[in-house]
C-alpha cells in the first residue's frame, strides 16, 4: 500500500484524544468516532476510491440487470421475446453467425458481447444475471456468517466455564467439517427433494447454497471475537459497568460490541470475495447454482482459443471484482487500524 | 454394446433430451465433414475370406500412438468382461482372436464378418438351436502352445458368472445357452458347450438364437488357457495373447504397451495386417483440447498419434481448415430416441410430441453436430443393418422437423391442450441444464405444460430405469451389439418378461431399454416369429416389424443416430471408422514412414 500524506495527529487518537486537555488552542479539537476517522482516511485512499467506484458500477449493473436486459434486448433465456433460435443465429458447428458479432463477425451493438455457441444466449445479459446471482448469494452467506460467529464469539469469550467451554467445541466441531464434502452431498439432496418443482428448487438451491456456505464459515469469526472479548472483558469500562450494575445485555451490545466494529468491517469486507469466489467454484463444480458466473465460466473453457472473447470476459469481470473487493476490503482494514499512520 | 467410455454413456442418457432426432442431411453444404448414412447400408458377411490380408502399397514397422483423456480405456481387458466398444476394439483388434471376426471393407467403407478362429462363420442345424464351429489348425498362444476349443468353452462358460463380470456381455447367452444356469465356479462348463475334439465346439441353445455368428465375435468367445484365467483379478495384465500383439506394459485406464507377438500366423487371419510394429496407447490427458491440440499439430511423434475421441466440438472447424484430410467420420450404430410411456401418454399426443420436440436446437445446445454425430433419423435400426430400410411411423413428419403450430393443432384436436409432459435432466451438468431449458420452451410453445423432473448425473441413469420415476418421457439410446434386426426389436420393444401375455407383465423394469412401456401380443409373437425364420429372411422381416409396430402404434419416436469425428496425425494411413463400434479400424491402419 503506498504511503498517504500523514493525517494531522489528532485525527488519530481516538476517542480518548477529545479528553486531553493539553492540544493547542489554535486547533479545534473535534470529538470523532473512529468511524468517521476511518472515513476520512479512506476517502483519501485513491486505491480505496477507485475500487470502491469499480465494486458500485458492478453491484448497480448486476442489482438491475433485468432493466438493462430488457433495455438493450438481450436476454440469458433461450424462450422468450428477446431470445434467439439457435438454429438461425448459429452456423454448422454451432459458433455464433457473424452478424451476431465474434468471434465470425465484428462488434455490434445489438450483443455487446456477443452471442453464446450452442444455444445463443447473450452474453453480457448471461455475465449480468450471473453477477446478480454471485453478488445474492455472496451478501446473504456475509450476513449470516457475521450474525452467526458474532454471536458466538461474544457469548463465548464473555461467559467463563462450560457455556465457554461448550461453544469452543462447536466452533472446532464445525471447523472439522469439509466444506467440498458437504456441498458435494447437500446438492443431490436438494435436487431430489424438488426434483418436480424447477422453480422451487431453483429458491431451494440458493437458499441450500447460503446456508452451506454460511454455517461452514463462521468460526474464524467467532474465535477472532471471542479473542478480543477475553481481553476487552478484563478492560476498565467493562469492570465499572459490572460495578454498576449493568446488565450482560448491556455490557455486551454497548461496552463491548462498538469495539469489535473495527473488526466486524474488516471481516466483512474480506469475507464477501472469499464468498463470491467459492460460489463460482461450486457452480463450476456443478454444485452451484444454474445462472452464476461459474456456469458460464465453465461453459466457455472449451473455447478458450476459438472464441477467446467469449471466456475472457466473465473471467476479467470476476477478478476485477474480486480484486477490487480485497482491495477495498485491506483499505478498510488500514484506516479501521488504530495504529496504522499513514 | 456399450458405449465406449461409462461417461460417455450415461451423458448420453442423461442428455436424451438432447438427442435430437433426425432427419434429412440435405440441409447442410456439401463441403462438410459429414457422414454419408446411404454409404452404410449393407455389413455383410463373407464365410470364405482367408488370411493373410494385404494392402497395396502400405509399408510395415512404426510405432502409433493413440491418446485419449481419462474416460478412455477404463472398463476392464478379461475378454470375458468387456463389454465397452472401446476395450472391444482394443482386444478384439490386437490381443484376442474370437470365433468370427469384423474386417474393414475399403470398397464399400464397410465392416464385413469373416471367420477367424473358426473355419466359417458357424453352422447351424435349422431352428438355430444348435451351432458348430471348427477352428482353423495350429493356432498357438503366444507362449507357443497350441489353442484347444476346451479353452473357449472355458471362457463362455466362465462369463456367465456376472455377478464377477458386472458388465455382462454374455447377457444374450443367460437363459439361453443350455445350462447357462449350471455354472456354479470357474472352471465348470456349461452344458450346452460341447467340445467333441480339440477343434471342434458346439453351443446348444434352448430357443433360438440366429445371430450366433455375429455374437460370436465378442472377445468372450476366445480361448483363455484355465490355469491362467482361474486368477481373473489378474488376468487383464496377465491376457494370454492370440493376436498380432501382446502386452508389454499395462496400467488400467492409464497405458498399455503393445509389441508383436511372433506366434501369430497372419495367413490364418483374414481380418487383420497388423503392419505397425508396436501399439502404444497413453489416456492419461485430462484436457481433450490437448489431445485435439497434439493430433492437429502433428510434430515429431505427433505425426504417428491418433485418438478415438471424438474431435471437441470447438475444435472441429480448426481440424477441418487446418487439416481436413485427417478427420475420420463414420456412424455408429446408436440410435437415439424419445420414448414416451405409451401407458400414459396416447397416440396423439405422441404425434403432437413428434412435432414438438426441438431436433436440432436441442442438438446443438448439447454440443452435438449435425451429420457428424447427430444423424436426424425416423428409422430405429441404425445405417449398417443389413436389410434396414427407411421406416417413418408418422409419414407427414419428416425427420428434424419442428412445427409448433402443427403439435398445438393436433394437441387441440385431440383436447390435450395442456398436456403434462415429464422428462429427466441433471441440474450438476450445465449441458443437460441448457438442453433441458431448449426442450422445456419448445414444448411450452407447442401447447404442452412442461415439467422437468430435476436428477444429479450419477442419478440419472437410475432415475430412467426405474419404472417408478413420475415422468411420462424418457431419452433412449440404444448402442446395438452387431448389426442386425435381432440387436434392435427385441431390446426396444419385447416386454421385461419374454413369453408371459402383454396382460400379466409385472414391468417392475423396462426390460433391456423397452422405455416406452410398450407391450402388444400381436408385436411380441412376431417377435417370436422372425426369431426362428431362416437367416437369409430375417433382415427383411426385421424390417417389416419395425414398419408394423411404428405404423400400427408408434410407441417411440426415433430422433437421431450416432457418429463420431476422430483426428490423426499426417503419418497415419488408413485410419477409417469401424461402424460396428464407433472406433478406428485400428486392424488396418499403417504408418507411413
Amino acid at each position: 500500500m503506498t504511503q498517504a500524506a500523514p493525517e494531522v495527529l489528532v485525527g488519530d487518537r481516538e476517542p480518548d484524544a477529545v479528553l486531553e486537555q493539553d492540544a493547542p488552542a489554535a486547533k479545534k479539537i473535534a470529538g470523532r468516532s473512529p468511524t468517521q476517522i476511518a472515513m476520512s482516511r479512506l476517502r483519501k485512499d485513491k486505491v480505496a476510491v477507485t475500487c470502491a467506484v469499480i465494486v458500485l458500477i458492478i453491484v448497480v449493473a448486476a442489482i438491475f440487470a433485468g432493466f438493462i436486459n430488457n433495455a438493450l434486448h438481450i436476454t440469458n433465456k433461450v424462450s422468450g421475446p428477446y431470445a434467439l433460435d439457435p438454429n438461425t443465429a448459429t452456423d454448422f458447428y454451432s459458433f455464433p453467425l457473424p452478424e451476431y458479432g465474434p468471434p465470425n463477425g465484428s462488434f455490434t451493438f445489438a450483443h455487446p458481447l456477443g452471442i453464446a455457441p450452442r444455444n445463443a444466449t447473450d452474453n453480457l445479459a448471461t455475465m449480468l444475471v450471473g453477477l446478480r446471482n454471485s453478488l445474492l448469494v455472496a451478501s446473504i452467506a456475509t450476513v449470516a456468517t457475521t450474525l452467526i460467529g458474532l454471536t458466538v464469539g461474544l457469548v463465548s469469550g464473555f461467559s467463563r466455564g462450560p457455556v465457554d467451554r461448550a461453544l469452543s467445541f462447536i466452533i472446532d466441531l464445525f471447523l472439522s467439517f469439509p466444506f467440498i464434502l458437504f456441498a458435494l452431498a447437500v446438492a443431490p439432496i436438494i435436487t431430489q427433494r424438488f426434483a418436480t418443482d424447477s422453480a422451487k428448487l431453483q429458491q431451494a438451491q440458493v437458499i441450500a447454497l447460503v446456508v452451506v456456505l454460511s454455517t461452514l464459515s463462521w468460526m474464524g469469526l467467532a474465535r477472532l471475537v471471542r479473542g478480543q472479548v477475553l481481553q476487552l472483558r478484563e478492560r476498565e469500562f467493562v469492570l465499572a459497568a459490572q460495578v454498576l450494575g449493568a446488565s450482560t445485555r448491556r455490557i455486551l451490545f454497548k461496552e463491548l460490541l462498538p469495539n469489535l466494529v473495527a473488526t466486524l468491517v474488516v471481516v466483512l469486507s474480506m469475507s464477501i470475495p472469499l464468498f463470491i469466489a467459492a460460489e463460482v467454484g461450486l457452480s463450476y463444480l456443478g454444485l452451484g447454482l444454474n445462472n452464476s458466473m461459474g456456469q458460464l465460466i465453465q461453459s466457455a473453457t472449451q473455447y478458450y482459443d476459438s472464441y477467446p472473447i467469449y471466456l475472457w470476459v466473465p473471467v476479467a469481470v470476476l477478478v476485477i471484482l474480486v480484486l477490487a473487493l480485497n482491495l477495498l476490503g485491506d483499505s478498510i482494514r488500514d484506516a479501521f487500524d488504530p495504529k496504522t499512520r499513514r | 454394446m456399450r458405449l465406449n467410455k461409462p461417461l460417455v454413456g450415461l451423458t448420453v442418457a442423461s442428455l436424451l433430451a438432447l438427442a435430437a432426432c433426425g432427419g434429412s442431411s440435405d440441409s447442410n453444404s456439401s463441403d462438410e465433414p459429414t457422414v454419408n448414412v446411404s454409404e452404410l447400408a449393407g455389413g455383410g458377411q463373407d464365410a470364405t475370406a482367408t488370411g493373410p490380408l494385404t494392402i497395396d502399397g502400405a509399408k510395415k514397422g512404426g510405432t502409433v500412438h493413440v491418446i485419449g483423456t481419462s474416460a478412455d480405456m477404463t472398463t476392464t481387458l478379461d475378454p470375458r468382461g468387456i463389454y465397452y466398444s472401446d476395450m472391444i476394439s482394443i482386444a478384439g483388434s490386437f490381443l484376442v482372436r474370437s470365433l468370427t471376426q469384423w474386417k474393414y471393407d475399403e470398397k464399400t467403407k464397410n465392416m464385413v464378418l469373416v471367420p477367424d478362429l473358426a473355419t466359417d462363420l458357424g453352422t447351424s442345424n435349422d431352428d438355430f438351436t444348435e451351432w458348430t464351429f471348427k477352428l482353423k489348425p495350429g493356432i498357438k498362444y503366444e507362449d507357443g502352445k497350441t489353442i484347444s476349443s476346451k479353452d473357449i468353452a472355458y471362457s463362455v462358460s466362465s462369463s456367465l458368472d456376472c455377478n464377477t463380470f458386472t458388465d455382462c456381455p454374455s447377457n444374450y447367452l443367460l437363459g439361453t445357452l443350455t445350462g447357462s444356469g449350471d455354472v456354479k465356479k470357474d472352471g465348470d462348463i456349461a452344458s450346452g458347450i460341447e467340445t467333441p475334439d480339440d477343434e471342434t465346439i458346439i453351443f446348444k441353445f434352448d430357443k433360438p438364437f440366429p445371430d450366433m455368428s455375429y455374437y460370436s465375435f465378442f472377445p468372450l468367445f476366445s480361448p483363455i488357457p484355465p490355469a491362467v484365467g482361474k486368477d481373473i483379478a489378474n488376468y487383464p495384465s496377465k491376457l494370454v495373447s492370440t493376436g498380432p500383439y501382446k502386452i508389454a506394459e499395462f496400467t488400467p485406464a492409464k497405458s498399455l504397451k503393445l509389441v508383436r507377438n511372433d506366434q501369430w500366423d497372419p495367413a490364418t487371419d483374414p481380418a487383420r495386417a497388423a503392419l505397425p510394429d508396436e501399439w502404444d496407447f497413453d489416456t492419461s490427458y485430462s484436457d481433450p483440447k490437448k489431445v485435439d491440440a497434439i493430433v492437429l499439430a502433428s510434430k515429431g511423434e505427433g505425426a504417428t498419434t491418433m485418438s478415438y475421441d471424438d474431435i471437441d466440438s470447438s475444435d472441429i472447424p480448426t481440424f477441418r481448415s487446418q487439416a481436413g484430410d485427417r478427420i475420420a467420420t463414420g456412424s455408429t450404430p446408436l440410435t437415439r430416441w424419445l420414448a414416451p410411456d405409451n401407458t400414459k401418454v396416447p397416440l396423439e399426443v405422441r404425434q403432437a410430441l413428434t412435432y414438438a420436440y426441438p431436433y436440432d436446437a436441442a442438438a446443438k445446445t448439447a454440443g452435438l453436430i449435425k451429420d457428424i454425430n447427430y444423424i436426424p433419423t425416423t428409422t430405429l435400426m441404425a445405417p449398417g443393418v443389413p436389410g434396414r430400410e427407411v421406416v417413418n411411423g408418422l409419414p407427414d413428419h419428416s425427420a428434424a422437423q419442428t412445427d409448433p403450430a402443427k403439435a398445438k393443432q393436433i394437441l387441440e384436436d385431440a383436447g390435450k391442450l395442456g398436456f403434462e409432459v415429464s422428462w429427466l435432466y441433471s441440474t450438476d451438468d450445465p449441458l443437460s441444464v441448457k438442453t433441458m431449458e431448449v426442450v422445456k420452451a419448445a414444448y411450452e410453445k407447442a401447447g404442452f405444460t412442461a415439467k422437468p423432473f430435476a436428477t444429479t448425473t450419477t442419478d440419472a441413469a437410475e432415475k430412467r430405469a426405474s419404472v417408478d420415476t413420475p415422468i411420462n418421457i424418457r431419452v433412449g439410446g440404444w448402442f446395438s451389439d452387431w448389426p442386425s434386426g435381432y440387436s434392435w426389436i427385441p431390446p426396444v420393444f419385447a416386454p421385461p418378461e419374454a413369453g408371459k401375455p402383454c396382460a400379466e407383465q409385472k414391468w417392475e423394469t423396462f426390460g433391456v431399454v423397452n422405455f416406452a412401456h410398450f407391450c402388444e401380443d400381436d408385436v411380441n409373437a412376431e417377435i417370436d416369429r422372425v426369431k426362428g425364420l431362416p437367416i437369409d429372411e430375417q433382415p427383411a422381416a426385421w424390417t417389416a416389424l419395425e414398419k408394423m409396430i411404428q405404423e400400427k402404434y408408434y410407441p417411440i419416436i426415433p430422433t437421431s443416430n450416432g457418429g463420431t469425428i476422430q483426428g490423426h496425425g499426417t503419418a497415419l494411413e488408413g485410419v477409417n471408422i469401424d461402424i460396428t463400434g464407433g472406433l478406428p479400424t485400428f486392424k488396418t491402419i499403417w504408418v507411413n514412414q
